[in-house]
This record gives structure tokens, sequence and C-alpha cells, in this order.
């Protein structure tokens, strides 16, 4: 899967989390940049990657967790391994 | 003779060093680009001063390389017992060393590390000199921290099989990048908020249960044990104003936390809903840290009575597996400020300098968190013998 694959899931996922169907995510994008984005929704996201992707984020990984591009190599990173 | 951990038995130097430099009269330490080294005494040359810093030549052949440093500290009987040594390598810190004697100290470097720069940029930061003018009333006013006689640079072989990174931690007094990364391995369980915060002065912001949490260790133990049973039951939370936001409380295991939110501006019902569904998610989060042994858990403690329940703490946070608790105390009289001691498996305790202020927690003493952090985070984690700063 690539990082280009691994985005379009991933806006796929933020969409249906912020209720909104025109919603654009870049690699930059973090919670600064969406309306709602707060730390309990961050947790919401995370675990909702696990249920998508089929993964477990380490504790480590969720603290450093602040954008999609983090998202994006972690998953990357998962399915290499 | 003092020797720093991260080179292992079995290793063998490949010949001649790639770097070999002598310090002191007739020495060659000096035809490199130096801060912080005084000039060249007999068979020595002092560094000087809280920092210095060398750009030194990258070895050409790709290898694991020995870091090999002699030399003995500047000390004084009564008022410098040790000098502490952070060294790092193209920004890299190695793991420190506190010194009370003549030292001969190895390091191995991956060639990663090397690799990553055209040039060696070696990093000492020693923040103990003194001026022996002060101390014993002599001429030389300079503020002695080491005396260097010997650095060398060797290629090690066979090394890759019992490689393990002697890179632990950010140096001492991090910088914010440095610091992010150190502070992430840290989990606050209280009693306050005083690491949370410190963590935020440094961008690091984990999502924790208690890293804003006012807990006490009944509290903790009763939440531990019970592996935070029914933590998000709408029954046992309450939003109760405060000063200046709203202020969660948990009343089953009877713990608060900040919400940050001022209530002239949200709506209560809505705050409780948010907090009952954020208590489990975060509680769900933390049982994945106690799980996995990863982090260190801090208990800062209130005061000396408190120290009762450090026992039953460090046996809570070990009942999910190999976890350290790192137990914070104000520095006394027996404990000067920087002491950091192993008291058994898993347990460390450090003495601060001083705590924040209650109503100006974001005024933590930062050297000395870092400082105790840096040193706790290599006792559990690099496998080094116990060290007691005095």
């Amino acid at each position: 899967m690539t990082d280009a694959e691994i985005l379009a899931r991933l806006t796929d996922l933020f969409r249906s989390e912020f209720a909104d169907r025109g919603l654009v995510l870049s690699p930059c994008t973090g919670p600064a940049d969406l309306a709602g984005w707060d730390s309990v929704r961050m947790l919401d996201v995370i675990f909702r990657i696990e249920q998508e992707f089929g993964l477990a984020f380490t504790g480590a990984e969720i603290d450093r967790f602040r954008n999609v591009q983090d998202f994006i190599e972690a998953i990357a990173a998962r399915r290499r391994g | 003779m003092s020797t720093a951990a991260g080179v292992r038995a079995g290793e063998r130097d490949t010949g001649e060093p790639a770097l070999d430099l002598v310090f002191g009269s007739g020495g060659n330490a000096d035809e490199h680009l130096w801060t912080g080294l005084s000039h060249p005494e007999p068979g020595q040359a002092w560094l000087v001063g809280e920092d210095s810093s060398a750009v030194l030549p990258r070895p050409g052949c790709p290898g694991t390389y020995r870091l090999h440093l002699v030399g003995r500290p500047f000390l004084h009987p009564g008022r410098i017992e040790a000098q502490r040594l952070a060294v790092s390598v193209n920004g890299s810190l190695l793991q420190p060393a506190v010194l009370d004697g003549p030292f001969s100290l190895e390091w191995l470097l991956p060639w990663a590390l090397l690799a990553a720069c055209e040039t060696l940029r070696l990093e000492l930061r020693h923040p103990d000199a003194g001026r022996p003018s002060a101390l014993i009333g002599a001429r030389d006013a300079r503020r002695l921290a080491l005396a260097l006689t010997r650095l060398q640079l060797t290629r090690v072989r066979s090394v890759a099989a019992v490689w393990h990174p002697p890179v632990l931690a950010p140096r001492i007094h991090a910088s914010p990048a440095s610091g992010r990364d150190l502070l992430l391995r840290f989990e606050s369980l209280g009693h306050d908020c005083e690491l949370g915060m410190l963590q935020r002065a440094f961008d690091a912001e984990p999502p924790g249960l208690l890293r804003f949490a006012g807990t006490s260790p009944p509290a903790l133990i009763a939440l531990l044990d019970r592996e935070f049973a029914a933590i998000g039951d709408p029954a046992d939370v309450e939003i109760a104003r405060s000063d200046p936001d709203l202020l969660v409380r948990q009343t089953r295991y009877g713990f608060s936390y900040h919400t940050w939110l001022r209530e002239a501006l949200v709506d209560p019902v809505a705050v409780h809903a948010r907090e009952c569904r954020r208590m489990r998610l975060l509680a769900d989060k933390l049982l994945r840290d106690l799980r996995e042994g990863e982090k260190l858990f801090v208990y800062k403690a209130r005061d000396a009575e408190e120290r009762t329940f450090m026992a039953a703490l460090h046996a809570a946070v070990r009942r999910y597996g190999p976890n350290t608790l790192l137990w914070i105390e104000r520095q006394d009289a027996a404990h000067a400020a920087g002491t950091l001691r192993v008291e058994c498996e898993g347990l460390l305790r450090g003495w601060l300098d001083r705590y924040a202020p209650p109503l100006a927690i974001q005024d933590a003493s930062r050297p000395c968190w870092l400082d105790l952090c840096a040193r706790a985070w290599s006792l559990a984690r690099g496998g080094a013998e116990a060290r007691t700063k005095p």
C-alpha cells in the first residue's frame, strides 16, 4: 500500500469521523487545521485507524502522533514490518 | 576509575586509532577547533566553564567506532564531590557519567551516527565546574571541570551481533526538540500537573489520564488494582466550578483534573458527556502503556509522609509488567537536588531542588527535572549501574 493509498483511506475515515464529506486531508493536516480535532477526538481517530487498518499502535507511538503524516508513516511501517 | 557503559565484552579494536588526540604541552589536541578548552599544561588541558565542544574529522572508513576519553575531574572536598558529564556526538547524547575520580570513559558510536555529518561534532556538558580561586584561594580563576589527557576514536569489529545503541536520551539541558523526545518517555501519575506542564513547555503532548490530575497514592493504587474499572461511569463523574476553569472530579476513585474550559463558554452537560468518554479513552491508553512497559511512570510526592505509600504504588505499577516508577521528592538535608537513587528493581527515587509553586505550576525547575529524567531513563533503560550523585 502506497502512502497515497493510505492517505485516501485516512481521508475517508476523517470524513466519517468529522461528518464532513468535503474534507480534504494533506500529510501536514493536524489538530490546528480541523475544527473539533481535540485530544479526545485524537484518541477516537487513533482507535478508528487501528480498526480500519487492522493494527495496534504502541502507547509511545500514540504519544508522538501530531499530524496525518505521522499516521501515514506509522501505518506504512506496520505494513512493511 | 570511572568507565562508561555502552561497550561490551568481546569487541576488538581493528588497530591504530582513526583519531588520537593528546592533550597538554606538546600534544596535538589544539590542532582542532575547540571551544572551552584551556591552554595546554604539562600532560593535560582543562575543559573550562559548563560547556565545551570540538569539531573533529570524521573517520573515512564506515564501521562502528569506540570513543575513548581519559582524564580527571576537578574536585574539592565538601564543595565539588563529583563532576557530571554529558557527551553528545552529532547532537545525540551518549550515556551520561558522574565522575568522582580519574576516568577512562568509553562509548560505542554506530556508523549511522557518524555518517550523519561531514565532521564529528563533539559537545560536552560539565555543569559542575568550579573556580579554584573561590574554593581554595588559589590564583587560578578559571572554572575548571575536567582535565583531559587523551581522546581516541578507534574502529571496532565483531560488534554487530552485540550492538546496543548507547544513545539513550537527549542531552541534559536539552533543546526543545530533544527535550520533547525525552519527556515523551515519562507518564505522570500526579500528584499534580507539574510534569504535565513541563511536557507542554517542550511541545510534548502525550494524552494522559493523570497528566493534569490531582491524585493521591491511595487513589492511584485503587485505580491500578482495579484496572480502572468503570472509570467513565457518568454517575461517578462530576463537573465542578473552579477558578479559572471547570474541574472534573472522579468520585469513585477520588481524583480530579482541569478541563481548561471556562464555565461561561461551555455547556456543562456536554462537558460531562465529553469527560466521561475522555476518561474511558485515556484509561485505555494508560492501560496500554502499563502493559507495554516502555514508559517511566512518575509520582511527585506531596511530602515525606507519602513515602509510606511508595512500595505499594511501585507494586501496583509492576503488576502490569516490568514498569519503572520514578518517585520524586523535594531535596532535604540528606538528599541534595539531583540525587537519583535505585531503591530496587523498577523503583527510582529522585530529588528536585524545588517544586513549582501551586499557583504557578508551569514554573518547574526545568534543569533539575531534565537532568533527573535523562539519568532515570538511562538507569531504567540503559542497564547501567546505579549511580548516586552526592
